[in-house]
């Protein structure tokens, strides 16, 4: 950066002044003789002490300065406004560290207590200082392990100098309520293959079609003389149950899977060749991901740094009887998976079948033996009945 | 000594050169100014002597191996 001053020079003849300047050498980068008694002269700064030193004949005054001694002036006019400004910011971005409120949004009084108070133990509180990430995180996790019975999720944003906590309850299962009379019934249309009765009357039989909501072990024992004993029928009923099952299965299945194993690497990039500049044990299956540190437009030549991961490849190719029996097995699973109450397989058949080029599609039949036990409460019967006697 | 030589003509322009513009004129390695004014200025390099009269001759620039004279040049001699 330069250090020029442009001066004004006055006395009684510029010309001598000019060959003093010439007999001592001193570069002009810039002279304009305005009469001849002034000219200005743009300088070195360096030289102007000089000048002031030994021109007493003549008046020498600055008129305006370039490069760094201009902006060293501009600071030392505006210094106070420039530290003050200074000094602003830090003050605001040290102020910027500190939390000023915790908002917790919920409904519940004796929740948000609850968790203020958590918090506070955690020095998340108004005017305390603000927390990174890692401890939020751990902050959360604490509250929610030590409150799980109260809370099922927790989760605290931060918005400026402000953290609004958001939550969720933990909602208490209902108590299943014990019924004082019962009857049980089909849940759905089915063909009874077992009923184990340990109290109430058996309706059906083995071997029977029953249709929903049909009572199978009864609740009401019925007397001779017409009057009914009330009991609270107990036991299990199981029954064939049909599903129908629409499935398409893939011939050709590729499925990838990462090992977790990885490895970095920095490597130079030639067209489509690789080379790594650190050589290292390549896995013998892997994917990689590329970033570009460096290109050039005119040199093919990248540099990259490269993520490789390890990965194991399954590839399979089926024959349509193999898709086929591969498709049956996943049917099963998903109706399993989706059905706890199903005990067995008893048959799966194949209505439909139709080739798709890379995949085939099925219709199957599937009967299963699925427990059907269904508990009808007959406790409004006995109102009634009491109510009208 | 020669390749000194050599490399130092390659590395810094000590090359005396007269360049002549409209009213000014560009001298580079002049060496000294012997003598100034309005109407004439006599500059020295090695053995030669480089006259320069007009009008209203002025030293635009004064570096140490560059200087620059504005004016009504008339003419230029070199002895």
């Amino acid at each position: 950066m330069n250090n020029n001053v442009l001066i004004k020079i006055e006395g009684k003849n510029v010309n001598n002044y000019i060959k003093w300047l010439i007999k001592n050498r001193i570069n002009i980068l810039d002279l304009k003789v305005i009469s001849c008694n002034e000219l200005n002269a743009l300088i070195d700064y360096k030289y102007y002490n000089l000048l002031t030193k030994y021109s007493k004949t003549y008046k020498i005054s600055i008129i305006k300065k370039y490069g760094k001694l201009r902006l060293l002036d501009t600071i030392k006019d505006n210094l106070i406004m420039l530290s003050c400004t200074i000094f602003a910011v830090i003050f605001l971005y040290w102020l910027s560290n500190y939390i000023f409120s915790v908002d917790i949004i919920y409904n519940d009084k004796k929740i948000v207590n609850l968790v203020s108070k958590e918090l506070q133990k955690y020095d998340i509180k108004k005017y305390s200082k603000k927390k990174n990430n890692i401890e939020l995180n751990n902050v959360k996790k604490q509250i929610l392990k030590d409150n799980q019975d109260v809370l099922e999720w927790l989760e605290i944003e931060e918005d400026g100098t402000k953290y609004i906590v958001r939550l969720v309850e933990r909602k208490k299962a209902s108590s299943v309520k014990e019924n004082l009379y019962q009857s049980i019934a089909a849940s759905k249309d089915a063909i009874i293959t077992s009923i184990n009765a340990y109290s109430g009357e058996k309706v059906k039989k083995v071997n029977e079609y029953v249709k929903k909501d049909e009572v199978i072990i009864n609740g009401i024992l019925t007397k001779a003389d017409n009057t009914n004993i009330y009991t609270k029928a107990t036991g299990n009923v199981y029954g064939e149950v049909w599903y129908k099952v629409s499935i398409e299965y893939p011939l050709y299945y590729y499925e990838e899977l990462f090992t977790g194993k990885s490895k970095k690497t920095i490597a130079l990039a030639f067209l489509n060749k690789k080379l790594s500049l650190f050589p290292y044990r390549k896995y013998k299956q892997f994917k990689s991901k590329s970033y570009i540190l460096f290109e050039n437009n005119l040199i093919p030549i990248k540099i990259i740094k490269e993520r490789i991961y390890e990965v194991k490849l399954k590839e399979n190719i089926y024959t349509p009887e193999e898709a086929v029996t591969k498709a049956k097995t996943e049917a099963v699973k998903k109706i399993k998976d989706q059905n706890s109450k199903i005990k067995g397989i008893k048959t799966i058949e194949v209505i439909n079948k139709e080739n798709l080029n890379s995949k085939i599609k099925i219709d199957l039949f599937i009967s299963v033996i699925e427990d059907i036990s269904k508990i009808i409460n007959i406790a409004e019967e006995i109102n009634f009945n009491s109510l009208h006697s | 000594m020669k390749k000194i030589d050599k490399l130092d003509r390659y590395l810094y322009d000590r090359e005396y050169k007269i360049i002549i513009k409209d009213n000014m004129v560009n001298i580079i390695n002049y060496g000294e100014i012997i003598d100034f004014s309005l109407t004439k200025i006599t500059i020295k390099r090695d053995n030669k002597l480089i006259v320069l009269t007009g009008k209203n001759l002025t030293i635009n620039k004064m570096m140490d191996e560059e200087l620059l004279i504005t004016g009504i040049i008339n003419t230029i001699c070199i002895n």
